[in-house]
Order: C-alpha cells, then structure tokens, then sequence
C-alpha cells in the first residue's frame, strides 16, 4: 500500500471514530469574556457591502471546541477538506519548519 | 502538587505517613486558620491580633490567588468539614480542600500550583465583582509568600525550602517557571547521572519569566516563549504534579491527567476589554497592523532587516486577525489560520532580554545536537521544539498571539514592560525600577497588611497606555526595596552594578540563581519584605526591558491606533 493510501486510511479511521466527546467538548470562557462570535469560519464577517470587515476577534480558544461547543459527544467531525498546509514529510525539518523574520 | 494523589497526604508530625505515596505539600485546617498568626506586619499592631473577619479576603490578596465565584471551601475553627459540606470558608483558586475517594472532605488543604501563575483576576470594585480569569491575565501570584507561611504555620519544611531559601520566583508575578535544569534533574528517569551531567550543571539559568496565556494556545503550535516543546506535548502541563513519591507509574498517571487538561486549557477564551473602543481609530489601528512596513526605506528603520520579512507589518510576526486580511490570499493562503501565530524569530530581530533564549541554547551541544537528558525526561516524549534546530545554536524567541493583549500586562516575556506604549515607544514607558499599583488595604488596616497588585479596572488600568498603573523608583530614594550597588547603580543608572558580575555567574553556573544571592530585600522574612517583591528592577538578570525596538519608527499617533486595534482582539 502506497503511502498516499495510507494517509487516507488513517484519515478515514479518525473520522470515523473521533468525536465531540473525546476529551472534553465544552469551550470555556472566562467571566469577564464576552465573545461577539464563535469561530471565524462559522461567522459572517462582512459588512453590509459584502466587504470583509477589519474589526472581529475570536479572542483564542480552540477550533475544535467551538466546533464542539453544545453539541452532543457522539457527533461526527468535519471532513478534512483540504491538504493545503500539510507539512511534506519528506523534507528535511529544517527546511519545512524554519520561518524566521 | 508533585503527587498525583489527591486523597492521600504526609504528615510531618507522623513520619510513617512521609513514605506514602500523598502529597508533601498540604497543610491541615487547623495550620490554614492560622496563617494570619506568621503575618508581622498584622501581629506587631498595638491591637490585640486575632482572626481577620476578611481572612479569605486579605489571603487572596497576600499571595495574588482570586477568590473564586464558585465554593472552595475549608472549615473554619470548629468546623467539621463532613458535617459542613467542605467548611464556610473560601479558598482562594490556588488552594484546595482534599478529599477522599467516597467524597468525605479530609480538612487538608493542597495547592495547585500552576495557577499562581497562570491565573489571575480582572475585577471592578465599584460594581463589586471580583472574577478570576482562568490562564491568563495573571502575574500576579507569589506562592513563595504562600509557602513562607505555609512553612510557619503549617510546621512544613517541604514548604519552607520553597519559602525563601531556595529561589524559584524571586517577585510577585513572575519567577524561574520553566526552569530547564531542575526540570532535567527532577523528572529524569530514575537516571542519577543526569546529576552529574555538565551541560546541566554548567549551563544558563533562564532567570525570571511570566506565563503566557492559555487562552492562545490553540492559535500557536509551540510552547512556551522560546518555542521549546512542540504545543501537543500535552505531559509538560503536569509537571507540578508528577508523582515524586510512587512506586507506580507515575507516567502512565500524567498521561491520564494532562490530555483532559490541555483539551480545557485550549478552550479557554480571552476576556473582552470591557471599556468602550473608538471603532473608527481601532479600523485606522487594524490596517497598520496589517500593512505598514516597519523597514520601508523612508523609515531608517536603525534594527538591521530581518531575513525574512513578509510585509514588514506586526501581522508578519503576531498573526492575522482582521477578516479583511484573513480572507486576502496575499496574507494568508487559509482563512483558518486566522490568529495563527508561529514566527520563530532571531534575538538578532527581537533584541529583548536574551537570557531566556541564550539559556536553551546553552543546553545543546556545540554541534547543534541535544542534551543527552531529553532521553531520560518523559516529559520530552514528542520531542524538543524549533528552539533545538537552529543554525549555529542560534538563540531565538516564538512571537505570540496577540489575543486578549489588553489583559496580559506586563509585557515582554520577562513582564519587563508594564504598559503596550513602552512596547511600542522603546525611548518612553521603559522604566528602570518600577513598582505597580496595590489594591487598597481595607479601613483600619492600612499599613497592617500585604495587599496584592491591585486588579481594579477601573482604578489601577490605564486604558490609554494599555496596562497597569505603575510609579517608577529611583536606585537611591527606593531604598531597600531598590538594593542600590547590589541590583542598581546609584550613581548612575546605565553604569554597573554588582549585580552584573552575579548575573556572569548565573550565566555559567544556572543552579547558584536559585540561591537568594542578590535577594535580601525580599526573602518574605517580614512584611517589608514582602512587599518588596512588588519592585520590578530591570537592573536584575534576566530581568531586562530592551529591545522590541523596531518600533521606534512608528508614530503616536500610529501607536494610539494600533493600541485601540489591540483592544479588540
């Protein structure tokens, strides 16, 4: 099996058994927070000129306990959509972790 | 803390119980009701000393631990715990009532360490609500004072080695938190000869930092300032809890705990400024912080260009928050990395204190490879970070997320900054020794006891300057808190100090830091002691405000809008 299968299938087998419950689901905000929004891929970011706005925050936290957030332990994860971003294993360290300034 | 027990407990005054597995630090009820009886400056008054009515009040702000919205409770004198659900008293978050696997409260009370530095408290007086903030907003804490008294009180000497003589945190707010070296010979395997490893006994003490807040966890993918483990090394987060005292496997109990507790520390959220923003000036703010090249020719820039630039902005650096950029594929090619922060930048660049990073550096070898320690430490398990691949050993520092900025005063990793303008002025807001605000002792206590860095929003922040109220000292007129010759000049201040041949030498031998050299004035002996440790002195190793200096180039009034930008974050 090439390696490229390989990835799928373990790809596959952790969406298939991953779920909200996990390892604790619930996001936690301090007192004092007030979050205007979850996630910034879930919320509408534009004005009312369909422009992006400049002022929005998701003040930290974790993608995957917004996502989580109120929802049952036993549902599904998002599919992973796409590979942009994923280190090339093949490269030296060095070389794909590096970003100095 | 060091025990992953929470049901069990050595105590001193019955020396079977010490070979257990319970925890050495815990105190009973009893010593815990009577901490107020070791505090000099409140049984030296002319009053008869008894019990404060504000007890919990007044030990929450000694030792800078909040009291919690929820119950913490112990029993107070004559209380039975079981008969009283836990106790009407109040713990402070730092502190905890232990109890037994069938619920039954045990009247001791344990600490759980890492929050006195990575919990704080934002709060507002005036409309009475005193929150704590769960990993971050802190630097404020002094479990050394906590300890002092502990020891006193409490007959401890697991405490009282940790109280003063031997030093982990030297000031309220900040200390020696991931002390590399202890760390190696502390969890190292059941391998002894970690003890007479030379690159741990003579490398850098990394001296006197503050915590990062939690709440960005999940926006970096390292840890610590100096990108020093990988951000899924979920094990590091228990390491005050490693069960020192077991036979079992105390590992296997780490990875028990410490997963769940990432998963939460990763969840938390920065709290939202709560005073008004000005969206106008905040937009102008957002576009510089996207787009203005800090070494664009026309600036002089006198920092030596980075390497490697991106567009010379804070966003190249801090991450990308505005959904405008976000979603620009010329900032980033996903708008998931929104907030995304993991530039590992060069001191070279940064030019802040560099005893931190130069201390990691000092624990690799001459050719780049690692200390041999990291194969015994189990906490190493995923491996060391970006820190430990760097050409020629080259020192370097991980840039932060920015969110919940406004709530992370002092700045710098050293808390060197009090407020955001000196990070963005170096040649203003750089105080040389300065003392931050307390909060106001109550009426007829004034003078009696130690109050903590007051958290009042409203009364000790400067919503200008984007930080906390200070008063800057000066080396002679600060005396003793100063300790003109030994940790400033008196004369002049940029001339040498004695504390300039100390800080050689914890620069090649980093144990001799935690010996309290250079601490006389603040060893929490007595209260003026205590308060004492209240005093930053940039003069101290490692305790530098340097640096961050590229942004001299920038104006006040760029500054004033940058500032209004962070406050939405």
């Amino acid at each position: 099996m090439g390696r490229e299968y390989q990835w799928l299938l373990s790809v596959s087998l952790v969406l298939s058994l991953a779920a909200c419950g996990g390892g604790g689901s619930s996001s936690a905000a301090n007192p004092a927070s007030a979050p205007e929004s979850g996630s910034n891929t879930e919320t509408d970011t534009s004005n009312n000129s369909g422009e992006q706005v400049l002022l929005h925050s998701s003040r930290g936290g974790h993608a995957w306990a917004e996502f989580c957030d109120g929802k049952p332990d036993n549902s599904p994860l998002l599919p992973h959509t796409s590979r942009q971003g994923r280190a090339d294993r093949s490269r030296p360290r060095s070389a794909r972790d590096r970003a100095y300034v | 803390m060091f025990s992953g027990q929470t049901t069990e407990y050595a105590n001193f005054t019955d020396p079977t119980s010490i070979s257990g597995s319970g925890s050495l630090f815990t105190i009973t009820a009893d010593a815990y009701n009577n901490l107020w009886q070791t505090w000099t400056g409140y049984i030296a008054a002319p009053q008869l000393p008894a019990r404060p009515a504000n007890y919990d009040y007044l030990i929450s702000q000694r030792y800078g631990s909040a009291l919690p919205l929820e119950r913490n409770p112990y029993p107070l004198p004559g209380e039975d715990p079981n008969q009283t659900n836990g106790g009407s008293g109040q713990l402070p978050v730092a502190f905890t009532q232990l109890r037994e696997a069938d619920g039954n409260w045990t009247g001791q009370i344990g600490v759980k360490l890492c929050s006195f530095c990575h919990d704080g408290q934002l709060s507002t007086a005036s409309a009475g609500q005193q929150a704590p903030v769960f990993g971050g907003a802190g630097t404020i804490g002094d479990f050394t004072v906590a300890f002092r008294d502990f020891a006193a009180a409490g007959l401890s000497p697991t405490f009282g080695i940790l109280g003063g003589p031997l030093t982990i945190a030297p000031n309220r707010g900040t200390g020696a938190i991931d002390q590399f070296q202890i760390g190696f010979l502390v969890f190292n395997g059941g391998n002894p000869e970690e003890f007479t490893n030379d690159k741990i006994l003579f490398s850098q003490a990394i001296g006197n930092i503050k915590s990062p807040p939690w709440w960005n966890m999940g926006h970096r993918v390292q840890k610590f300032h100096g990108a020093v483990l990988p951000m899924d090394s979920s094990r590091i987060d228990m390491a005050a809890y490693y069960p020192l005292a077991i036979n079992d496997d105390p590992v296997a109990w780490v990875d028990e705990a410490s997963y769940p507790f990432q998963i939460w520390a990763e969840s938390l959220k920065a709290p939202a400024y709560p005073g008004p923003v000005n969206q106008s000036l905040a937009e102008q703010g957002a576009i510089l912080f996207h787009n203005k090249n800090l070494w664009a020719a026309s600036l002089n820039n006198p920092v030596p260009q980075p390497d490697e630039l991106g567009n010379g902005s804070c966003a190249s650096c801090h991450g990308v928050y505005s959904p405008r950029y976000a979603n620009d594929p010329s900032f980033l090619a996903d708008p998931r990395m929104a907030g995304i922060a993991a530039n590992l930048v060069s001191m070279d660049v940064i030019r802040t204190d560099s005893v931190y990073a130069d201390a990691q550096q000092s624990l690799r070898n001459a050719d780049g490879s690692p200390n041999v320690g990291i194969e015994y430490n189990p906490f190493l398990e995923c491996g060391i970070g970006d820190f430990g691949d760097t050409p020629n050993n080259e020192s370097v520092m991980l840039a932060p997320p920015l969110f919940g900025t406004w709530a992370s005063a002092p700045y710098f990793h050293n808390a060197s900054v009090p407020n955001l303008w000196g990070v963005l002025d170096p040649n203003n807001e750089r105080p040389n020794i300065w003392l931050r605000q307390s909060t106001p002792a109550p009426e007829g206590m004034e003078g009696r006891v130690v109050m903590g860095f007051d958290t009042d929003i409203n009364r000790a922040y400067d919503h200008e300057k984007m930080g906390w109220k200070y008063t800057e000292l000066d080396c002679v007129s600060g005396f003793p808190a100063t300790q003109p010759l030994l940790n400033c000049n008196p004369i002049d201040p940029s001339l040498p100090s004695l504390q300039d041949v100390l800080g050689a030498i914890y620069t090649e031998v980093a144990l001799l830091w935690n010996l309290p050299i250079d601490e006389l004035a603040s060893i929490p002996l007595v209260d003026q002691q205590i308060e004492a440790r209240k005093v930053y002195n940039t003069n101290i190793y490692s305790q530098g405000n340097q640096g961050h200096d590229f942004t001299v180039v920038l104006t006040d009034a760029e500054r004033r809008a940058i500032i209004e930008y962070l406050k939405t974050l």
